[in-house]
């Protein structure tokens, strides 16, 4: 009894402190940055006409770069989880079964061959495109009932079939610039991105926000098995598509601007199961600023080690993402046998 | 009238048989120079780029050439008695060109401004033109003081370079040295880049420079490193930034052809009194 009564009341503990981190945190990034800059007086400056140096800085570059990172971190912690819920498998993760590199080869086949500079909506769209082929080929490669063994072996194929394809498409576009470009794209990076380029993606990630926190009920029957969440009332194919198309839209377009960032849905959805109390339901927002939180630091830290030539968020993330994983499948053969 | 046609072909044919030689450059930088200093009949083929517009001064009449991709292949079939190369070209090229009996002589391409000169006499030396570099030099010395009395004792506005990804020219670089020739403050330069390295957005913003040359020889635009110079914190944050347009292709190489960028800065200068 007192027991249940305490995990009651986790969340009214947990809520407040991550959200209150995350607003530690955005400061913390904003204040980082090549120029020395005084938070106050750039935001007051936003009511100066005569806009200060630091509100122009704060404003048209360090924003941007942190809307980016904090919306790009949430849809990656969202869509792990989800995507761990609805393959009822720890080991998906949109990095891992290959979502993120897909979609990369969407948004780089829509930038180095001109189609993006036709419409603003085309550079994630490409990437969404990208995403949701990735979504629907893992699905009915590894099977309904994914084994671990052939969602990874599906992953892999995938993720080496669309770098590959990425290396192919930026040697054939004609650019001088393109090929050294690939490190961006199998890396991701949020630095020189543009407000227009949070403007084009915030939307579709939205709105994939919204379609995955809708499945959280049919996500929490389906650890019951598929049989009960149909006999709970949930169209199977209804759920499993909006999570399809919800993971799509969101991962497409934060990866179109970013790149492909690895290991954080992985990661997050792992280190915050046991607050949910293991429900795939309530892990989805839970996630979600987990993997804002983490995006945050990572980006932090690659502004922070390296001036000259910044590190990749993705070799970041990895350092974090990668001991853990090993950790991850030490676990899991002990288990096993 | 038929007399002096005579005497005009005989030189003319006497001069071609003393003179004739043929002469290859694998390199855009030393086709340049190859073609300040020699007949045009002696040269027998010159890279690619040199008639492409976007990198090269000299593409029209570069056409009339044949071009090479500084492949062996290409280059043995015009039969060249001497082939002009970097000394960044490809050492395999230069090797196999060697070994089929072919002089290769390669060139130092000057990093700096001051080695323009050498460069120029090197090759003057090497194609035995060496009266023509002399004269080539002198011609544009005396083009640079002209262009340098012109902003004499005014103040020196605070500019920058920059290309792709933020790429930018500081202290002893080729680049570099040309913009302070034209009297303006290097920024890159003043924060303490030496030769080429990258300048960020917001040391740009932070320094609010006068001018900004922009830099892009590309006509292909589509990739995230030119994003960098759409980057709308470029108009947004420099309102008072004006941009001076100086064609790539007048200084991609240590040549006479920069003094045309030269030009271009001085006359973009707004020569105020200090």
């Amino acid at each position: 009894m007192n027991k249940t009564a305490g995990i009651r009341f986790l969340p009214l503990i947990y809520w407040p402190a991550m959200l209150l981190l995350m607003a530690a945190l955005i400061l913390t990034h904003l204040s980082v940055g090549v120029t020395d800059i005084d938070l106050f007086t750039a935001v007051t400056g936003f009511w100066d006409k005569s806009r200060p140096v630091d509100t122009l800085i704060l404003q048209e570059i360090r924003l941007p770069r942190m809307l980016l990172a904090v919306t790009v971190g949430i849809t990656l912690g969202i869509s792990g989880a989800a995507l761990q819920g609805l393959l009822r498998n720890p080991l998906a993760g949109p990095g891992l079964v290959g979502v993120t590199n897909c979609a990369s080869l969407g948004a780089v086949i829509t930038l180095y061959f001109g189609l993006s500079a036709g419409a603003w909506f085309v550079l994630p769209l490409g990437g969404m495109i990208g995403a949701l082929l990735s979504v629907v080929l893992i699905f009915f490669l590894a099977g309904k009932q994914a084994g671990i063994l052939n969602l990874i072996l599906a992953g892999v194929a995938i993720n080496a079939v669309a770098s590959s394809f990425i290396a192919l498409t930026l040697n054939f576009a004609d650019n001088p610039y393109a090929m050294n470009e690939i490190v961006y794209w199998l890396l991701g990076s949020v630095s020189n991105r543009t407000i227009n380029d949070a403007m084009i993606a915030i939307p579709f990630m939205l709105a994939g926000w919204l379609l995955l926190l809708g499945s959280r009920h049919f996500l929490d029957a389906l650890t019951l098995g598929e049989e009960t969440a149909q006999t709970m009332g949930f169209s199977i194919n209804k759920y499993r598509n909006r999570v399809i198309i919800g993971t799509a839209l969101c991962v497409g377009a934060a990866v179109s601007v970013s790149g492909s960032i690895g290991f954080i849905g992985l990661v997050v959805p792992h280190l915050l199961r046991p607050l949910a109390q293991h429900e795939p339901g309530r892990l989805l927002a839970l996630s979600g600023i987990g993997g804002g939180l983490l995006l945050l630091v990572a980006d932090i830290t690659v502004q922070l080690i390296s001036v000259d030539q910044e590190l990749k968020l993705g070799v970041v993330t990895a350092m974090i993402g990668g001991p853990f994983f090993l950790m991850l499948i030490y676990r899991m053969r002990n288990e096993v046998y | 009238m038929r007399y002096l046609l005579c005497i005009i072909f005989t030189l003319a044919v006497a001069a071609h048989a003393s003179d004739s030689k043929r002469v290859a450059s694998i390199n855009l930088c030393t086709d340049q120079l190859l073609y300040l200093l020699e007949d045009s009949d002696n040269i027998v083929s010159l890279s690619y780029l040199s008639s492409d517009e976007a990198y090269s001064p000299i593409a029209r009449q570069a056409k009339i050439f044949h071009a090479n991709h500084a492949s062996v292949e290409e280059i043995l079939a015009v039969k060249p008695e001497l082939v002009l190369a970097g000394s960044y070209s490809s050492s395999h090229v230069v090797h196999a060109l060697r070994q089929l009996g072919i002089a290769v002589k390669q060139i130092n391409l000057p990093l700096a401004l001051q080695d323009i000169e050498n460069t120029i006499l090197t090759v003057g030396e090497t194609i035995s033109r060496s009266e023509r570099a002399r004269q080539l030099i002198q011609t544009m010395q005396a083009r640079k003081s002209a262009l340098q009395t012109r902003v004499a004792g005014t103040k020196r506005p605070l500019a920058v370079i920059i290309a792709p990804n933020g790429f930018t020219h500081g202290k002893n670089s080729m680049k570099g040295d040309i913009l302070e020739m034209a009297h303006y403050e290097n920024l890159a330069a003043t924060i303490g880049i030496e030769g080429n390295g990258y300048i960020d957005m917001e040391t740009l913003i932070k320094h609010q420079p006068e001018f900004i040359i922009l830099e892009d020889s590309s006509p292909n635009k589509n990739s995230l490193s030119q994003k960098f110079l759409q980057h709308p914190a470029l108009e947004n944050g420099l309102p008072d930034t004006r941009y001076i347009n100086v064609p790539p292709n007048l200084w991609s190489c240590g040549t006479p052809y920069i003094m045309g960028a030269l030009e271009k800065l001085v006359n973009a200068h707004p020569r105020e009194q200090p």
